[in-house]
């Protein structure tokens, strides 16, 4: 077994935009991964204010704009127009009675393993895994108490990988034993596991365990956006940092300020946590990050389909005015009597607690816009179409798609175009016109 | 027939000297201690020895140094006193009393700390009186049996303290007070507004040998009154009859378990043990100063101080009563200076058991229902009581949450039987059924009787030999023993040295992950607050709102301040909270009505459970264990992309 064992140099190492293709008067927050001692000092060029490692810069002109952090550069791709506005989708929820919501000792599950939901049968340890689209109901094995949940699979440190279906480990993976920290992560292929000094990431089928030095806090969930792993430290004055080891396995802070950032998640190449002020998604490729103004983060942490986190909030709750409900990034809401928590999204899927029940939300319709995450594609970003702009060459869009019955539909500039069937596994959809496209059931499809 | 010839005497040899022997016996020691260190198997490791060094000497020093200091004391008031069986016992209960009161001066002062070597060094002082204990010859194999009893109370009190009024009081809040330096108490830590006699030894023997001394020191009380019970037994009843009272205490589960914790049932026995003694004496002003430190250290020792108080009204106000107004002036001054300390702290004198303001609503607020305790108080289950107590009382259970040796069936009833013709016994049962009574009305825990225990078990000195009263001891031995046992097969690898103390408490604190989280992950300069958990000894930090009874200490913060709960906290520099998960149920509270169940259990868990969610964040969670921080004012995030632009 190959050790390699890697550590931080005090200096800033990448800058993260909160957009990299904002309109022109569009405020950008710019954040610098500064490993050094506090306050920073950080040589901003290119910016309007700074403040140590986070700096702001509102772009005045359409084209590029390199902003310099010591010697990191980053560069935003500002463009003559922007969309407006948050969609809001409702989302029908019903209750899961066959899933106990209080069953396992870890209250952090049940939650989603991609379309499956992973709970606890009596033993208290998640070993009883069902699908939300079929209804197929698997008997672990085994049960884990805090498993790592990826795309169809559950890892245990101890027991190994199971891909759903399947009710047994895939034989020959890596298994790393007792005395991890916290649960591990895995996207089915690889995980990530948290030591007191170290944290280990490595595809499963390989004995070759790539070490980082790390000091991982007990309890919290490492998190992995392959090659990249996540984890969060206490950072003394800095309170809780995450961390992440990059793709040479050297440590580097991805989230470090005064505030307390925390409950770091992964999935696809985007990484996402929480802090006092709101919930961060992390595009570990190209260095964006999206921030969602939000008072969360105070027991479960955000969940992650792609890009699209959904969170715990409780605005209304400390603001005297509601209990907790739960929002998502792509607009898709639960808000209902009582508090919803615990969270967990894949696709059109929504699973959370009410009341001291298991409950699983479906969004009425998903619409992905030119300025999604996930959108692929040239062009500029001009006035008109949905949202108020759109961009002047096609769009595409990639992603996990686990719901049999639904179908596309294209924004034309005036309507919604009916398209193709949407096939259930990894897709693609596209828009010519470069506007939205809208998901939306079949009639009939069951939900 | 003629007498047998008598054996001719040994032939007188040479006087042997004391040097041999000790010379031999330190080099025992030196080979003992050098085969345990370097015993490749490491069944007990050398840490072991150096753990049991540290707390021990200083155990057996102010153990040593009490009862020279009382021996001063009697020598000089009662010298007969000195010389007599019970000498050594009670030069050894009036030790352990001044050196409590010194400790209170110190208290009372703000001056704890140091102060604990100046009250050892102080009481070592008393054996330059030369006080001329008459020590009692004890057979081999009483010695054995002795020690056989007491060995789980030796690995229990070794081994890292996992019991929960340990943890909750007897070591917590010594640890608290030492590092406060000054008495603590109030609302939020109504543990340290009890009165504090023995807390105050346990405070100075934590700052001498570590958490190990209060409890091996207490081990010495409890062996020194098993054999304080037999001397006085033997000395009264005549040789042998000594034996079955001292082992009818060590055979019974409630007693025993207490043998190496950090309690004080068993030092309240003593100190009532030596009043009895002094009661039979007529040594009416000793027995009052015992009477009231007995009192000072558990209230429930109040029916057999009240015993005591109206035989010796009886047997002494025509011929002496200067000496009982004496003796009443005795029994109350180790109490009275803590109920006016509780006084002039706004408190009820006899918070905490008494003077919890009412809700706002107007609702009162109890501290204890003794209710819950027992089989019920009906006719029936009044008149079974003591059948009940000896065969129906479970060691994990509301019912009695003891268990006692069957042989107290048979002292019981010979000393009933006895005291139709001995003054004396008739006495003692007197106190000891008065004891009964009072522990009959109030909660029905085996161990509210220890403290009486020891009284009871001297009247039974009157058990004739013939009684097969051995075969209950022995019947009954086994289900005494067991969880005794069960308990010290957990702890001998840690006290060996062959488990970690960490691993040890992993595996026997329920909430160690949290405990975990906050040793290493929160300051050491916090403030924590305990909202329905105990365990405030593993806390490093600074804590307040430590379980106590039913949670009362939460239930009682939240019911007061309901919305405001975490912000109160907040308010008093609180930064973090140690959280159990608890559920009231109506099972366990049978005697409550359901509003009174709602609103002082049921609504403020509940309570507690949205403020958490509204104002507080969970940093680490275990089982049933929570580690939440309350959120401060929100942090700006300086620079928030969605302002206006400049």
């Amino acid at each position: 077994m190959l050790l390699l064992v890697t550590a931080a140099s005090a200096a800033v190492l990448v800058i993260a935009a909160s957009d990299l293709r904002p309109a022109v008067g569009q405020p950008v927050r710019l954040t610098a991964s500064w490993s050094g001692p506090l306050p920073a000092e950080i040589a901003w060029r290119g910016v309007d204010t700074a403040l140590g490692a986070e700096a702001r810069v509102v772009p005045r002109a359409a084209g590029p704009l390199l902003v310099h952090a010591d010697d990191a550069t980053i560069t935003l791709d500002v463009q003559p127009a922007g969309n407006a506005g948050a969609p809001q989708v409702q989302a029908d929820a019903r209750s899961l009675p066959a899933v106990e919501a209080a069953s396992c000792r870890d209250d952090r599950y049940p939650a989603l393993a991609g379309a499956w939901v992973a709970w606890c049968s009596t033993t208290g340890r998640v070993d009883r895994a069902t699908h939300l689209g079929t209804r197929a109901e698997v008997s672990l094995s085994a049960g884990a108490t805090a498993p790592g949940l990826g795309p169809d699979a559950v890892l245990a440190a101890d027991l190994g990988l199971w891909r759903l279906p399947e009710a047994t480990p895939v034989p020959d993976q890596t298994r790393v034993g007792t005395g991890s920290v916290g649960p591990p992560a895995t996207d089915g292929t690889h995980g990530v596991f948290a030591w007191a000094n170290r944290v280990e990431a490595f595809a499963l089928t390989e004995r070759q365990r790539e070490q980082t030095e790390a000091a991982p806090l007990p309890g919290y969930p490492t998190a992995l956006a392959w090659p990249f792993a996540a984890w969060v430290e206490s950072g003394g004055e800095t309170g809780e940092d995450v961390w992440m080891r990059d793709t040479t396995s050297a440590r580097i802070p991805l989230a470090r300020t005064i505030r307390n950032e925390r409950l770091v998640v992964g999935s696809g190449r985007w990484l996402a946590w929480v802090d006092e002020a709101g919930v961060y998604v992390q595009d570990t490729t190209r260095g964006e990050r999206r921030a969602y103004p939000a008072s969360t983060g105070f027991v479960f942490g955000p969940s992650l389909w792609g890009p699209v986190a959904c969170w715990e909030d409780r605005a209304a709750l400390r603001d005297g005015t509601g209990d907790i409900d739960v929002r998502c990034s792509d607009g898709v809401t639960v808000a209902r009597p009582g508090h919803q928590r615990a969270p967990s999204r894949w696709g059109p899927w929504l699973l959370f607690r009410e009341a001291g029940q298991m409950m699983v939300a479906t969004a009425a319709e998903l619409v992905f816009d030119d300025d999604d995450p996930r959108a692929e594609g040239g062009g500029n970003t001009v006035a008109g179409g949905w949202r108020g702009a759109h961009r002047d060459a096609p769009v595409a869009w990639s992603f996990d798609w686990p719901a049999a019955g639904w179908r596309v539909e294209r924004w034309d500039g005036a309507a919604w175009v009916p398209g193709e069937a949407l096939a259930v596994g990894p897709v693609t959809v596209s828009n010519p016109s470069g506007d939205a496209v809208r998901l939306r059931p079949v009639d009939g499809a069951a939900r | 027939m003629s007498a047998p010839a008598a054996a001719p005497a040994p032939a007188p040899g040479p006087t042997p000297s004391s040097a041999p022997p000790l010379l031999a016996g330190l080099v025992a020691v030196a080979l003992a201690i050098a085969f345990v260190w370097m015993d490749p198997a490491g069944t007990v490791r050398g840490e072991a020895v150096v753990a049991l060094a540290r707390g021990g000497i200083p155990a057996l020093a102010v153990l040593v140094a009490a009862m020279g200091a009382g021996g001063a004391v009697l020598r000089a008031t009662a010298p007969d006193a000195v010389t007599a069986p019970s000498g050594w016992l009670t030069a050894l209960g009036l030790g352990v009393a001044l050196q409590g009161a010194g400790m209170g001066l110190f208290a009372m002062a703000g001056a704890l700390g140091p102060a604990a070597v100046t009250v050892v060094g102080v009481s070592l002082l008393g054996w330059a009186a030369r006080p001329r204990f008459t020590f009692p010859r004890v057979p081999a194999a009483a010695w054995v049996v002795g020690a056989a009893f007491l060995l789980p109370g030796l690995v229990e009190a070794l081994s890292p303290p996992t019991d929960t009024d340990e943890l909750s009081y007897h070591l917590a809040l010594p640890r608290r007070m030492l590092s406060a330096g000054h008495l603590l108490g109030g609302y939020l830590e109504p543990e340290g507004s009890r009165p504090l006699p023995v807390h105050l030894v346990f405070t100075a023997l934590f700052a001498l040998g570590g958490e190990a001394a209060p409890k091996l020191w207490h081990l010495g009380i409890t062996a020194a009154l098993a054999l304080g019970v037999r001397t006085l037994a033997e000395a009264r009843f005549g040789p042998g009859r000594g034996d079955l009272p001292a082992l009818a205490l060590l055979g019974s589960w409630s007693w025993l378990r207490e043998a190496g914790l950090a309690y004080n049932n068993h030092v309240v026995a003593l100190w009532l043990l030596v009043a009895a003694d002094a009661m039979l004496a007529r040594r009416w002003v000793l027995m009052g100063w015992m009477c009231g430190f007995a009192l000072a250290a558990k209230y429930t020792a109040a029916p057999v101080v009240g015993g005591l108080a109206l035989v010796a009204a009886w047997d002494g106000l025509r011929r002496s009563p200067r000496a009982i107004v004496l003796a009443a002036v005795a029994t109350i001054a180790p109490v009275v200076p803590w109920w006016i300390r509780n006084a002039a702290d706004g408190l009820h004198p006899l918070f905490p058991f008494a003077g919890w303001p009412p809700s706002p609503s107007g609702a009162e607020f109890v501290f204890v229902y003794p209710e819950k305790y027992g089989m019920g108080r009906d006719l029936l289950n009044t008149a079974l009581l003591p059948w009940n107590l000896l065969f129906r009382a479970e060691t994990d259970s509301f019912v009695f949450l003891g268990r006692l040796s069957l042989v107290w069936a048979a002292l019981g009833a010979a000393a009933v039987y006895a005291a139709r013709r001995d003054a004396a016994v008739r006495r003692l049962v007197f106190v000891a059924a008065l004891g009964f009574a009072g522990w009959a009305l109030g909660a029905q825990i085996a161990r509210y009787l220890l403290p009486m225990a020891a009284i009871a078990a001297l009247a039974g000195g009157a058990l004739h030999r013939r009684w097969p009263a051995w075969l209950l001891f022995a019947v009954s031995l086994p289900a005494n023993l067991a969880p005794t046992l069960r308990d010290t097969a957990t702890r001998l690898a840690v006290v060996t040295g062959n488990q970690t103390r960490e691993a040890f408490l992993v595996e026997n604190v329920p909430a160690w992950g949290a405990l975990g989280y906050l040793r290493d992950h929160v300051p050491a300069d916090a403030k924590v607050a305990l909202l329905y958990a105990w365990q405030r000894y593993h806390v490093g930090q600074t804590s307040i709102l430590g379980s106590v009874e039913d949670h009362v200490p939460t239930r009682y913060w939240t019911w007061q301040h309901g919305d405001d709960t975490l912000h109160a906290l907040a308010d008093l520099g609180v930064s973090h909270l140690l959280v159990g998960d608890v559920h009231f149920l109506k099972k366990s509270y049978p005697f409550l009505s359901p509003d009174v169940l709602r609103a002082q259990f049921t609504d403020p868990e509940k309570q507690l459970r949205e403020l958490l969610l509204r104002d507080a964040t969970r940093l680490y969670a275990s089982a049933r264990w929570e580690v939440w921080r309350l959120d401060p004012p929100l942090a700006p995030s300086g620079l928030d992309e969605n302002a206006p632009a400049p």
